[in-house]
């Protein structure tokens, strides 16, 4: 297929998959700038990968999580291009829109900046974790066993109930 | 709040307004300068085998139709260096092209990348160690033909010669091996490491 042919129906699964691809973004990168960087990185590789893309063989979100998670960890890309001062900690990161001030904004808050003081790999299962996929499709994603899945999974779920009780 | 909780908020996030790609926003995005580290490194490595063909095509017009005696050394010198440089770009392209490819599980796409990565760097510090002994080897050959007293005397001068070209070759050599190392760790040494970091932090089980 051309690629003048190919473009519409890839096109039509990008814009439909737009919010999943920028909470990717959004997770790895605290950089507005950065987060575009990202997102075009991501287009791009899923657009080299779109000709090896076989509907049957994985569905279309596991393909897109792939391929996501694989440019935003293990691609050799500039990681921040504005590193935050190193002083005042882990920048927030803009993970969700904020709730009304109160109690829940405050917990809102420790846990953005708990699931930021993450290493790469335990953010790939806060998102798959949060996008409610399911053991099967996070193993498909990650490349490793549902058991070993669920293993890190509530390690994860451990060290951010640790970090909240810890101070930034 | 726990991250059970998180989720509805989490997935009900507003997208960028504006960002609906379209056909024409595709083909910018493939013909904008690339970003991506990868990207401009398969760019520069494609122009670099252009300039390797551009060399050896000079090299052999000077070698077939320029007849001073000077051209035919330096022309196998330029030769020998460019077909090294040459045999890298073509496996640097290879392995990069490999790297591009990222639409598998994340465990073996950071295994694959780990390895190629590896291998591209093992090959480039061989060579840069072979293109070493090929100029030295050049250089002594070359002084030997053209200045021939140099290699005359009695015995004890040519072993002073011998031992000061040894040692000459030694620290050139330990140079040459340190800032080749140095360059390879400050160009890829972090994301290396990154990369085995998340390898590890993928595979343990305890």
């Amino acid at each position: 297929m051309s690629p003048a042919a190919a473009a519409p129906d890839f096109l039509a699964v990008v814009n439909a998959n737009q919010g999943l691809l920028h909470r990717v973004c959004r997770l790895y990168c605290s950089d507005a700038d950065d987060r575009q960087d990202l997102y075009q990185e991501i287009v791009l590789q899923l657009w080299r990968a779109w000709p090896q893309y076989r509907p049957g063989a994985a569905k279309v979100s596991t393909w897109l999580y792939r391929v996501g998670l694989n440019v935003a960890i293990s691609s050799l890309r500039q990681r921040t291009r504005h590193p935050a001062p190193e002083r005042l900690g882990p920048e927030l990161p803009d993970l969700a829109p904020p709730p009304e001030p109160g109690p829940d904004a405050d917990d809102l808050a420790e846990l953005q900046s708990a699931i930021s003081r993450l290493s790469d790999v335990e953010k790939a299962f806060v998102l798959l974790y949060l996008e409610e996929r399911t053991y099967e499709e996070m193993a498909d994603i990650l490349g490793i066993t549902q058991n070993h899945v669920r293993v890190k999974m509530h390690r994860v779920q451990d060290k951010l109930r640790h970090l909240l009780t810890q101070p930034a | 709040m726990d991250l059970h909780d998180f989720r509805r908020q989490w997935q009900q996030q507003p997208t960028p307004a504006g960002c609906a790609a379209d056909e024409a926003a595709l083909r910018a995005l493939l013909t904008e300068s690339p970003t991506s580290p990868v990207t401009r490194m398969l760019r520069n490595a494609r122009h670099e085998i252009i300039w390797t063909i551009i060399t050896v095509g000079l090299t052999l017009a000077g070698l077939l139709f320029v007849g001073l005696p000077w051209i035919r050394p330096l022309g196998v010198l330029l030769l020998t260096s460019a077909v090294l440089m040459g045999y890298y770009y073509y496996h640097k392209l290879r392995a990069l092209s490999r790297l591009g490819t990222t639409d598998g599980p994340l465990r073996g796409q950071v295994a694959r990348q780990l390895r190629t990565l590896r291998r591209l760097l093992r090959l480039y510090y061989r060579l840069t160690m072979a293109t070493l002994v090929v100029m030295g080897s050049f250089l002594l050959f070359s002084a030997y033909t053209h200045l021939p007293h140099l290699f005359r005397g009695d015995a004890r001068t040519l072993w002073q010669q011998s031992l000061w070209l040894a040692l000459t070759a030694l620290v050139t050599g330990l140079l040459v091996h340190w800032l080749t190392r140095y360059h390879l760790q400050h160009q890829y040494g972090r994301h290396l490491d990154r990369l085995e970091g998340v390898l590890r932090e993928l595979e343990e089980t305890q």
